[in-house]
């Protein structure tokens, strides 16, 4: 059932409307019941709950006195007493508790066995001395909790307002010593922000309370929250669209979750202004509670719209960028404004709760093209892609058959519609009587020289390529079409790249970071990926340069301004930059980072459907188990590559197979350092013979993705390290099965890999340099393997007759096959 | 009963964590009749350990125990009056205190059962003026000292009582103030000397009772209380106690997590450790968790323990330094802890010579200044030397401090002279 929302002031809600209505902050709501709870002994624990205007304080604080009234535990040894939203009349610490007193009277009135409080109030109203009235009323309240048995529960909203107004300075003093020392006391306050007297040390209340802050609601909250609203289940991408919109603040939330079901432009027209009216209350007393420079600047970031630099912001407000980007800080410490995108350097902010665009663009000026341009902005955030082209498409089809008023309305709609970031390539190719030519034209020049600079770039003439995208930058630099920027952006990148290729670092660099800054004029879900790809490349080639800080702080760059992006195409792009960010902490030697980083990409991307997707989460856990072994944390790397195996052992995709069955190889190498011979030989042989089974099932065409040579390095890397368990063991003839198993696959590897070398070399000591050379030479490894072989020859003090360059490979071979001889003697002693 | 969250207010009994020896040295020192006041940073649980000293020792029955709380006093009368109120409570001294209470107020002695404890302040303040509070005093003193136990009287915020009577609301030193704390305190100081077999004190407070002294040149009236320094934590305890916590509310947090929550903090303030674990249980509560991860932990200590929010627990590391040394030294303390900051947590010695000739161009005697200001910092637990130079004690405040200082500061090494 959906739930109306008529107010914004929950203290009209009933019991059940509330109990019904409350569905998030419920970890907060837990929070605050177990302070209570938890009160039994001779002092209290005292809570605050901080959140701008709308983040729920009030409901929250209702709920939770709703509860203790209701729970048969709580209410048995507990006492709400609720103060009003809005205490204007105390400002002494006597007022506050009289004011406590009246409160308790109220809602005591009509018990028959109860002692007249009102009575009592009456009485000490006409107290003078403050002293003596905070001690009468204090006297009463005990009296009260004492006779009922219970601890009286201060619920008392709005605590830095009240603060504002006292006008005496020992007030905070005098309820600190209550709340610290008399445990029928406790109190439940809220606050719209953090203020001086819980702030400064040298206040009373400072670190008295525990400060619970309300955040935005989250996608999932946000997603609880509409469907109560709505009554049935809301698509995801809507509540992420509302998220932004509101801000994941609860009460616009529930504002908008019931708004937009129709699709028709007019329909919306009217039910938008119908809720600004609605709610014109509401956000003029937002706007009012903020400061007048704060005010100021808030409006003109708002009347911006977009996300804007300090700067910007203190041209529109006509302030020093300074006094602007100060009163920006306080913004965003009321958590009305957010810092998102931009660089280090030229940081762009906007409003958290862009509904509050809308309000302020309808209000601040009249016409028809204020209030479409007010509405073009709105459904730009509302809906998604596919349903503004829905919607747009729809009136082209209605515009010959509407009056001439809407069809000027639609067509200043289209007008703006059309220079959306979001919809500009659209109208380019389906609505051209609706751009200006202009615009056509400009788009035609700037694709035409994009497209020549990538057949050029096809055809492997980087130089040519890069003469003609930057003949594109120059000439197209400056448009502000969206068209344009798309292929200004596009080109930038894609020049990037050719510099990268060239090996001109630092070039390249530039202008990957040149594409980033257009990009951030115009952010488009199409453009995401590509600027990703431009990030990624710049990280890799910062890392390539030996600025592996950098590097790692361009992939948390990358990590956060796309992380709301869900698109399967930014997934990848975010998987890999976090797989990166854990193997450059690995080559930092910060094992502990990598480990973070490999865990925040399986928290984030560990339960992702997509292949592309999972095999860069299992190669990070396949890095992870590797990591471990490498701090010889056995056990938590066998629980690494159990869990991968288990989960993924059996998956149809060869892809994601692979680092399955590394993760595999990972495990037997681990319990053969252990010295677990018996366990490590079992899985060695289950891995073989999965192995085999895969190798079956492949050449069948069974498995998707399936690649032979994989496989075989797979099998290769089992009998490599099973070998050495044999040669522990003195298991001759195992190692002589498996070096021939070994022999027998490297042919059909397109490179040997270094670890296959020292395991026959390894080998080689435990069966002597005669029958390895021997061994060698009846396989079909013989030719690839010829300077092992005459290493081994020239050990045994023959004088093979070979080329001198492989003569020289060989003599290193001895050198290594030195030192592993050396290595190995030590470990037998 | 398992460990709790302790949150800001004291705890005591199953709440109460460690500090066994602690409270045994304190037992030991009132069996022997020395006056106390105990010392400590802010949130070492200063007020929790002598809750908890009191409620053992009447446990063991051999003393009357009193607590007063002086946060809300601004009088010396007001301070008397509590003391009186707060006796009312120790059954062994109900009888003499009334008395007493008969004959400093209003109220026929018969009637005082009737009351109470708030009605019973109203009359005692309208009793005790500012002319006989001194004398009252005394006699309340000499009450509480005539009973058959001996008595504990622990007096909580008695600084901020002391800085209240010597600066006002308008935070000035006037002669007139300097002279009723000179008052209040000596007949603190008589009456602790004159009763010391019979009542021992035992102060406290969440600001330190010496550098208010020291302003005011009164510190001659902490002589009769002995020292004791409350430590923080070591590794052991703190792990320990962070073990407790999650067992208490049903989670995991491995030992290498707890491990890695200490080093992120280096320094087992018990507030601190707390605060760690109350953030990270609501971290986990979000994401509807029951194991910690390393991640977790890092998260947790870098966005809210250092976050915006985080970090307004921490203001009074650096505010209380003005208290301390006023404006030069309070900017000279603010560059040294700076410095350190910016440079790994270390101030090496090289770094302090750089100030040294730095700061000698802007005024002379800098030398012996920074010298004294460093041995504050040392003193009051910011700072330990070793090796070659000054480290950081607690890594929470090394964190906290970079952050909230180092932007545009420039190091010591690359300032001209």
């Amino acid at each position: 059932m959906a739930i109306a929302t008529k107010s914004y002031n929950p203290g009209f809600l009933t019991d059940d409307e509330l109990k019904q209505m409350f569905c998030v902050r419920v970890g907060e709501y837990e929070s605050i019941l177990e302070t209570l709870r938890e009160n039994t002994g001779q002092s209290n624990q005292h809570a605050i709950v901080i959140g701008p205007r709308g983040s729920g304080k009030t409901t929250l604080l209702l709920r939770v006195a709703l509860e203790v009234r209701s729970d048969p535990e709580l209410s048995s040894r507990l006492y709400p007493i609720v103060f009003a939203e809005e205490s204007y009349s105390v400002s002494t610490c006597g007022e506050f508790w009289l004011e406590c007193l009246s409160r308790l009277a109220q809602q005591t009135s009509g018990r028959a066995e109860e002692p007249d409080l009102r009575r009592t109030v009456e009485e000490v109203r006409r107290e003078g001395n403050d002293g003596v009235l905070r001690e009468r009323c204090l006297g009463a309240l005990l009296d009260f909790a004492k006779r009922e048995g219970k601890r009286l529960v201060l619920h008392v909203e709005n605590l830095d307002m009240l603060f504002s107004e006292m006008m005496d300075p020992d007030a905070g003093w005098c309820l600190r010593k209550t709340l610290q020392t008399e445990p029928r006391i406790m109190m439940i306050g809220s606050a719209t922000s953090r203020f001086g007297e819980i702030d400064r040390p040298d206040r009373a209340l400072y670190d008295l309370f525990r400060v619970l802050t309300l955040e935005p609601l989250d996608r999932k909250e946000s997603a609880v929250l509409c469907e109560r609203i709505a009554g049935r289940p809301v698509n995801d991408g809507v509540v992420r669209r509302l998220q932004i919109l509101t801000g994941g603040s609860p009460r616009l939330l529930a504002i908008v979750a019931r708004f937009g079901a129709a699709r028709s432009f007019r329909t919306l027209l009217s039910d938008l202004l119908d809720l600004v009216d609605e709610h014109t209350a509401y956000f003029k007393s937002h706007l009012e509670s903020l400061p007048p420079q704060e005010r100021r600047v808030y409006l003109a970031l708002a009347e911006l719209w977009k996300p804007a630099t300090a700067r910007e912001v203190a041209d529109r407000a006509r302030m020093e960028t300074s006094k602007c980007s100060a009163q920006l800080r306080r913004l965003m410490g009321r958590g009305v404004v957010r810092e998102e995108g931009g660089t280090r350097r030229r940081k762009q902010y906007y409003a958290s709760e862009r509904l509050y665009n809308i309000y302020y663009l309808l209000r601040r000026s009249r016409g028809m093209d204020s209030l479409v341009g007010a509405l073009v902005q709105f459904m730009d955030a509302y809906y998604s892609r596919p349903e503004l082209l829905e919607i747009v498409d729809d009136m082209v089809a209605e515009l010959g058959g509407v009056d001439p008023h809407t069809r000027l309305i639609y067509r200043t709609a289209l007008g703006q519609f059309s220079r959306l970031p979001a919809l500009a390539w659209h109208f380019y190719r389906r609505h051209q009587d609706h751009l200006p030519s202009e615009v056509t034209t400009v788009t035609e020049d700037a694709s035409c020289l994009l497209e020549k600079g990538g057949s050029r770039f096809d055809n492997g003439d980087l130089h040519g390529a890069l003469s003609v995208l930057e003949e594109l930058l120059r000439k197209f630099g400056k448009h502000q079409v969206p068209t344009v920027r798309d292929s200004i952006v596009r080109a930038g990148v894609n020049k990037g790249i050719i510099l990268m290729r060239l090996e001109r670092d630092g070039e390249a660099i530039l202008a990957f970071d040149e594409a980033a800054d257009v990009f951030e004029t115009m952010d488009s879900s199409e453009l995401r990926p590509v600027v990703a790809t431009a990030l990624l490349n710049k990280s890799f080639l910062l890392s390539r340069m030996g600025c592996t800080h950098d590097a790692i702080a361009v992939c948390d760059e990358l990590i956060a301004r796309f992380s709301a992006d869900c698109s399967d195409a930014l997934a990848k792009s975010m998987v890999t930059a976090l797989f990166n960010r854990g193997t450059m902490f690995n080559k930092m030697g910060r094992a502990e980072d990598a480990l973070a980083a490999y865990d925040e990409l399986q928290t984030r991307f560990g339960s992702s459907e997509s292949v592309e997707v999972m095999v860069g989460v299992l190669d990070g856990q396949v890095n992870k188990a590797a990591t471990l072994v490498g701090l010889q944390r056995w056990d938590e790397a066998l629980k690494v590559c159990e869990d991968t195996w288990n989960r993924f052992g059996n998956h149809e995709s060869f892809r994601v197979l692979q680092p399955a069955y590394t993760a595999m190889t990972i495990k037997s190498a681990a319990l053969s350092v252990q010295g677990r011979s018996g366990e490590h030989l079992a899985a060695c042989e289950e891995l073989l013979n999965r192995l085999d089974e895969l190798e079956r099932r492949g050449s069948i065409g069974e498995v998707a993705d399936y690649d032979v040579e994989a496989v075989c390095k797979l099998r290769l890397a089992t009998h490599e390290i099973r070998v050495l368990t044999y040669m522990k063991d003195q298991n001759v003839s195992a190692v002589t099965d498996d070096v021939r198993a070994i022999l027998l696959h490297l042919p059909r590897v397109a490179a040997i890999s270094e670890r296959s070398i020292r395991s026959l070399m390894a080998a080689s000591c435990a069966l002597g340099f005669d029958r390895m050379a021997s061994l060698i030479r009846e396989s079909p490894s013989a030719d690839r393997l010829l300077p092992l072989s005459t290493a081994l020859d020239l050990e045994m003090g023959e004088k093979p007759w070979v080329a001198v360059e492989v003569r020289k490979v060989a003599e290193d071979m001895q050198r290594e096959l030195a030192e592993i001889r050396d290595q190995l003697s030590k470990e037998a002693v | 009963m398992a460990l709790r969250k302790a949150g800001g207010n004291w705890v005591t009994g199953d709440r109460f964590f460690d500090r066994d020896v602690e409270i045994e040295a304190l037992i030991e020192r009132i069996e022997d009749g020395v006056h106390t006041l105990v010392t400590a940073q802010r949130r070492m649980g200063k007020t929790s350990l002598v809750r908890e000293l009191l409620r053992r020792l009447d446990e063991r029955g051999a003393f009357e125990t009193v607590f007063v709380d002086l946060e809300d006093a601004s009088t010396a009368a007001d301070a008397v009056v509590e003391i009186a109120a707060a006796s009312l409570h120790a059954r062994g001294l109900w009888t003499r205190v009334k008395d007493w209470v008969g004959r400093s107020s209003t109220t026929a002695a018969d009637r005082i059962d009737e009351l109470g404890v708030s009605e019973l302040r109203i009359k005692l303040r309208a009793g005790i003026d500012a002319g006989r509070w001194r004398t009252q005093g005394d006699t309340l003193f000499a009450s509480l000292a005539a009973g058959e136990k001996p008595v504990v009287l622990a007096i909580d915020e008695l600084p901020i009582l002391v800085n209240r009577l010597l600066k006002g609301h308008d935070h000035e030193i006037t002669p007139e103030r300097r002279r009723n704390t000179d008052a209040f305190l000596s007949w603190l100081r008589k009456n602790g000397q004159a009763h010391r077999d019979r009542t021992t004190l035992v102060v406290s407070g969440s600001v330190g009772l010496e550098p208010i002294l020291e302003q005011a040149e009164l510190s001659a009236h902490a002589n009769i209380f002995a020292p004791f320094d409350l430590r923080p934590w070591d590794e052991e305890t703190s792990v320990a106690c962070l073990g407790e916590l999650a067992a208490s509310y049903g989670l995991q947090i491995p030992e290498r997590a707890r491990q890695r929550m200490f080093r992120c903090l280096r320094c087992g303030i018990p507030h601190h450790v707390q605060q760690f674990f109350d953030k990270l249980h609501e971290h986990l509560r979000r994401k509807d968790r029951r194991e910690a991860t390393l991640s977790d932990v890092d998260s947790v200590y870098s966005e809210d323990m250092l976050g915006v929010r985080g970090q307004v627990h921490l203001e009074h590391y650096q505010s209380r330094l003005r208290m301390i040394l006023g404006n030069a030294g309070y900017e000279v303390a603010l560059e040294l802890l700076t410095e350190a900051a910016v440079s790994d947590g270390k101030l090496k010695d090289g770094s302090i010579r750089e100030y040294e000739a730095y700061r000698s161009v802007l005024s002379e005697g800098s030398a012996t200044q920074i010298r004294d200001v460093l041995h504050v910092l040392e003193h009051d637990g910011y700072l330990t030397h070793r090796d070659d130079g000054y480290h950081f004690v607690s890594g929470l405040v090394e964190d906290w401090w970079r952050t909230r200082n180092a932007r545009g500061f420039v190091p010591f090494g690359k300032r001209q002279v």
